[in-house]
């Protein structure tokens, strides 16, 4: 008989994730590719490429589960048993491999949050609001900018002697300001140091705003790839920041634990991965509220609906 | 004024906590009211066209309940409140009220009935209720009768929520408390999306308007000697009251407002013994895109309550 194993998908506004995990939390396959806008497209070569990694002659996908942004779009697609928010499958995968931890930090694309950990479970956390200055997004646009691969931004931020002071309490100043900074003169490496050291400050500032961060403190997200920021918040923080190699995978991680936890199992197909999916965007009429309805559909037919505040907008 | 038989009563702002005040000191003087619907997304957008951008968002959806009660009664009821003590008083939005409304609608010429109330005139609820009647013509005594059973018509429902409440704190299920100004808390717009994402989560809603409002002004005492809003002091004394009774509190607050920006901050820094969750709603999406923060925080005490996650 085959062993069981479970899929999570993590769908962010700029990487989607995938794992398979067996009983054991160990890894049976993993990916990481960027959206591109298109949740849909993106699920669907994760979904291709776990199939290529997947030892499908010894394991069988028993339950899936999706987490991110666009949860409840691959969510339906992919007829998941669990589709939940990315606070708690973060805490989940975080706390099932550094059962000791504290405080998790993450930033990502977008978006960056911070979760209190007591005892193994999440107590408290918080979201960054309005803005998206000191995310992946916004060291990208610095990057290139600068004429360097973000990638590269640890390392030559760990180059430098000292950080130069960049203002990046909002994306449309630190761009001026790194102008300027450039121009009276201040070297590549300083300036890079610079912006990781405000990102990492700018976290803390705003949405650790309040927040004891206790030690194990572990660093997750795209953001924590990069070197110099980890650094720097190491120096702020005075206490050593886990950077796990599998960080950027604990979402997708987090919600596969939560598929399997849910006890309901149904064999799953990788064959969503070829099927076309449409997703539609109704007003509903009914009344003034006029909401937003999406509609998705595999083929031609409508497999879920959201978005209506009250039972006169459900289509299905 | 001319002769007065329908009053429009705007359904925002301080509507949801005197409404029913306003409404039967009317009715007993023998005038008919007409309130404006719940908000929904039009009143919102023609608020928001008439409103300067900066302002909260409840101010422009009770200018969006305004317009829509033009030609729909002979005069629209926008009291400017004040405040009776020093400690008790009202934001600024409410002491320039009907001065902000008449100028906004300058061009429609509403009629607007109203009247004030401010600390340091030493008055009192009868007493300005005496002189609103005497603005619709009434005399002191009819006055001061109809002033008299419409407050106990208020006292009546108030009481009647502060019973349902208890039923509902007495039984079983996760209980979540809904923190805020109660026009954040029941407007649909607002807090009442939130309401519906927390029940539909399978939690049980109670919040701080539905608290004896004496009690809670007295406890707020404990938690501030200073603060000088009676709307933030009634919340933050029913949070005091109620904190040991519910799983969770839920702080809302509307965009811009300055008292709660203060307020909400020091109850988060203040109660540390039960998970708490704030909430700011604005004016671009009201209270869409809530649902990833009210699902991780109900997660939260879900999974603190059954002990752990048992992922390892």
């Amino acid at each position: 008989m085959k062993k069981k194993a479970y899929l999570g998908i993590d769908i962010g506004s700029i990487s989607t994730k995938g794992v398979i995990i067996d009983e054991n939390n160990q890894f049976l396959a993993e990916c990481y590719l960027w959206t591109e806008g298109n949740p849909t497209e993106a699920s669907k070569k994760v979904l291709h490429e776990l199939r290529i990694q997947f030892d499908q002659e010894h394991y069988q996908v028993v339950a899936s589960g999706t987490t991110g942004s666009a949860r409840k779009l691959v969510g339906a697609m992919l007829g998941a048993q669990v589709v939940k928010n990315e606070i708690t499958a973060h805490a989940v995968g975080t706390t099932a491999l550094h059962p000791d931890v504290r405080t998790i930090l993450e930033i990502g694309g977008q978006d960056s949050k911070i979760i209190c950990v007591e005892n193994g479970v999440a107590v408290d956390y918080a979201m960054n609001t309005l803005c998206a200055a000191g995310t992946g997004a916004f060291l990208s646009s610095q990057a290139h900018r600068l004429g360097v691969a973000v990638e590269q931004f640890g390392e030559i931020a760990l180059s430098a002697k000292k950080a130069a002071p960049v203002a990046a309490r909002c994306t449309v100043f630190a761009e001026s300001d790194l102008v300027h900074k450039l121009q009276v003169g201040y070297p590549k490496e300083e300036i890079i140091a610079g912006l990781c050291k405000a990102v990492a400050g700018n976290y803390l500032n705003n949405v650790a705003k309040g927040k004891k961060i206790l030690s194990p403190v572990v660093f997750q997200g795209g953001v924590s790839k990069n070197a110099g920021v980890v650094k720097m918040f190491e120096e702020e923080l005075r206490m050593p920041v886990i950077v796990d190699e599998k960080g950027h995978l604990m979402g997708a991680f987090g919600i596969a634990i939560l598929a399997r936890e849910s006890r309901q199992e149904e064999a799953f197909s990788f064959d969503a991965a070829d099927m076309e999916f449409k997703t539609r965007e109704v007003t509903c009429g009914k009344c003034a509220n006029h909401c937003e309805i999406i509609c998705v559909y595999r083929g031609k037919e409508l497999i879920d609906s959201w978005g209506n505040r009250c039972d006169r907008g459900a289509i299905r | 004024m001319g002769q007065i038989h329908t009053i429009g009563i705007p359904r925002g702002l301080m509507a949801y906590r005197s409404g029913v005040l306003w409404k039967a000191f009317f009715e007993e003087l023998g005038l008919s009211c007409v309130i404006s619907p719940k908000s929904d997304r039009q009143i919102l957008e023609k608020g928001t066209k008439r409103a300067a951008d900066e302002t909260c968002l409840p101010f422009k959806l009770y200018l969006g309940h305004v317009e829509s009660l033009l030609g729909e009664c002979d005069a629209i009821f926008v009291p400017r409140m004040g405040g009776y003590r020093p400690k008790e008083k009202m934001c600024t939005r409410y002491e320039a009220l009907p001065d902000l409304v008449k100028n906004i609608f300058r061009n429609q010429h509403p009629n607007i009935l109203t009247v004030s109330y401010d600390w340091y005139d030493h008055t009192d609820e009868a007493k300005v209720y005496l002189s609103l009647g005497a603005a619709l013509g009434r005399s002191k005594s009819e006055s001061k009768k109809a002033y008299g059973a419409a407050r106990k018509k208020m006292d009546q429902w108030m009481k009647a929520k502060e019973k349902k409440q208890n039923i509902l704190l007495e039984g079983d299920g996760l209980k979540i408390l809904a923190a805020g100004h109660p026009y954040v808390l029941h407007d649909p717009f607002m807090g009442g999306e939130i309401s519906r994402l927390l029940g539909k989560m399978g939690a049980t809603v109670v919040f701080t308007d539905y608290v004896n409002r004496e009690k809670a002004l007295k406890r707020s005492y404990h938690f501030s000697k200073v603060m000088p809003w009676i709307i933030n002091r009634e919340m933050t004394g029913a949070v005091m009251l109620l904190r040991e009774r519910v799983d969770g509190i839920v702080l809302l607050s509307a965009y811009p407002c300055g008292p709660d920006s203060l307020v909400n901050d020091m109850l988060v820094r203040k109660v540390k013994e039960i998970p708490m969750l704030s909430l700011t709603l604005d004016a671009q999406s009201g209270a869409a895109g809530m649902e990833t923060r009210v699902e991780s925080f109900m997660d939260i005490i879900r999974y603190q309550k059954a002990g752990g996650y048992g992922n390892h």
